[in-house]
């Protein structure tokens, strides 16, 4: 049995996808902007068209 | 045991336990792997089983745990987003509001006029080059004492969007107390973003935010809120804070849900202030509150997906792009803020701050040296502390402003910001990591 279990398989060295479209939202790390966390956003590409931005 | 060891410090592996549960995240792909408690225990105390050791090394020799070539980044980055402080006016008077130290000279307008906002827009569209996606946040003071203004802005934006082929994407930062019908009406037929503070229940709630006569908010605040979930608006998040004096976080985040919100955020005060800033000292207490919230909120979202809490929400699985993770956030290089007079500063947190004058909305940015200098300062890799920091990429960095006001430095890390990150970061992947369980069994 393994000791070491995937439970997530993260994007980041995701090969199929155009870097750097800086389409996505422009992240703010202030508080009162609801510190938009980059690990919050959802690539661009990926996301539906009636998104919401905070 | 070496080849973990120097993972962890290299900031490319990290090791972590909750609620029983024992991980390892892997900041380089942002995939998370669990392990026996038996095994985490082993390598805390400096040693590894064989076994697990051998798997690390497949994983590793399987691109897991191994640096990104952070080397071949491109700054492309252009001024694609705006903050619109319609006024620093606002009918509320919150002790913890950092907006009243901002006070504009007396000489200067502090409410926006349409011109200035066509400009800012116009300004805009001009810098922001071949991205179509330009997101304009207004906010204040209360913007909503100003809503006239706020909506001949939008009508503008969304006139001249075929013109340029750019698509505005609006949001609206407000106490709520001035959202009547035709308000939501109108922000919903525009698909605008609302942002809406409260900060839980009502005596939780009338600890700070208050009117000037020392009276609290809470009713006008929740006949607004309720406004927006009666029309069924799905694009709007509460945003709390929590202090040293109220740091029970847990209770407040509940208490809206049952009330109806579907979207929430709670955010730490940033002060210097001793009485309601935090220490180190209250780490401790602060990491219990998001375990005990991690837990209910796992529990609320078997019952009710739509449920958010926006701090656990991360994306690991379809987040953005390595070379958007390498750049924090967009101060003076992606972002601008615009005073009610139309002079630009780095973000909404600087407005008013002389020496951060960007230039203006007429002549467009002047100050050539500050944009540069931040756009190292927004580089996680130029900055010494993030470079082997484990939640780089989720976290991209810390905010500058914290850094101005707490240290007096743009450049001093706010560490206290950083060590509440990464407690956050640490219960938000857990749940990640049991909604997907949850998922694959359903």
């Amino acid at each position: 049995m393994k000791k070491l279990n995937l439970i997530i398989k993260g994007n980041l060295k995701e090969e199929k996808r155009i870097e750097n479209c800086r389409e996505c939202q422009t992240p703010c790390k202030s508080a009162c902007k609801t510190s938009c966390t980059i690990g919050n956003q959802t690539c661009d590409q990926k996301k539906k068209k009636n998104r919401w931005i905070w | 045991m070496d080849l973990v060891a120097d993972r962890i410090k290299s900031g490319d592996l990290h090791l972590f336990s909750l609620v029983s549960n024992c991980f390892i995240f892997d900041p380089t792909t942002n995939s998370v792997f669990s392990l026996p408690k038996e095994d985490f225990d082993l390598i805390k105390s400096g040693s590894i089983d064989l076994k697990l050791s051998e798997e690390i090394k497949q994983a590793t020799q399987n691109g897991f745990f191994s640096s990104l070539d952070d080397s071949s980044f491109e700054d492309t980055r252009v001024f694609k987003s705006l903050c619109l402080i319609i006024t620093s006016k606002c009918n509320f008077a919150c002790s913890y509001c950092f907006e009243k130290e901002n006070s504009n000279p007396p000489a200067e307008p502090d409410v926006m006029s349409f011109e200035v906002g066509q400009k800012a827009l116009d300004l805009i569209i001009r810098l922001s080059s071949k991205r179509q996606n330009i997101e304009v946040d207004f906010f204040g003071g209360e913007p909503l004492l100003f809503f006239e203004t706020v909506k001949q802005i939008v009508e503008y934006g969304r006139a001249i969007e075929p013109m340029y082929k750019k698509k505005f994407w609006f949001s609206l930062t407000t106490n709520a107390s001035l959202v009547t019908e035709a308000v939501v009406d109108f922000l919903q037929k525009e698909n605008i973003s609302l942002i809406l503070s409260i900060d839980g229940s009502e005596k939780n709630h009338n600890r700070y935010r208050t009117y000037r006569d020392g009276s609290g908010t809470f009713l006008e605040t929740w006949k607004g809120i309720q406004k927006v979930i009666d029309s069924g608006h799905s694009g709007y998040y509460t945003r709390g804070t929590y202090t040293k004096v109220t740091p029970d976080f847990v209770n407040q985040v509940l208490y809206l849900f049952s009330q109806g919100i579907k979207q929430i955020s709670f955010e730490p005060v940033v002060s210097k202030d001793k009485d309601i800033g935090f220490t180190f000292e209250d780490l401790p207490k602060i990491k219990k509150q998001y375990e005990e919230l991690a837990e209910e909120y796992i529990k609320k979202k078997a019952e009710k997906p739509e449920l958010a809490f926006y701090h656990f929400e991360v994306s690991l699985e379809e987040g953005a792009c390595r070379q958007k993770l390498m750049t924090s956030c967009g101060a003076g290089v992606e972002y601008l803020s615009v005073s009610p007079s139309g002079k630009l500063y780095p973000c909404h947190q600087f407005d008013g701050k002389k020496e951060f004058e960007l230039g203006d909305v007429y002549l467009g940015v002047e100050n050539k040296e500050l944009v540069e200098k931040l756009r190292g300062l927004t580089m996680v890799t130029h900055k010494e502390k993030c470079k082997t920091c484990w939640a780089r990429y989720l976290c991209g960095g810390g905010c500058l402003a914290n850094n101005l006001t707490i240290n007096g430095d743009l450049e001093q890390v706010y560490e206290m910001g950083c060590e509440i990150q990464k407690i956050r970061l640490e219960s938000a992947i857990y749940v990640q990591t049991k909604l997907k369980e949850l998922e694959n069994h359903r």
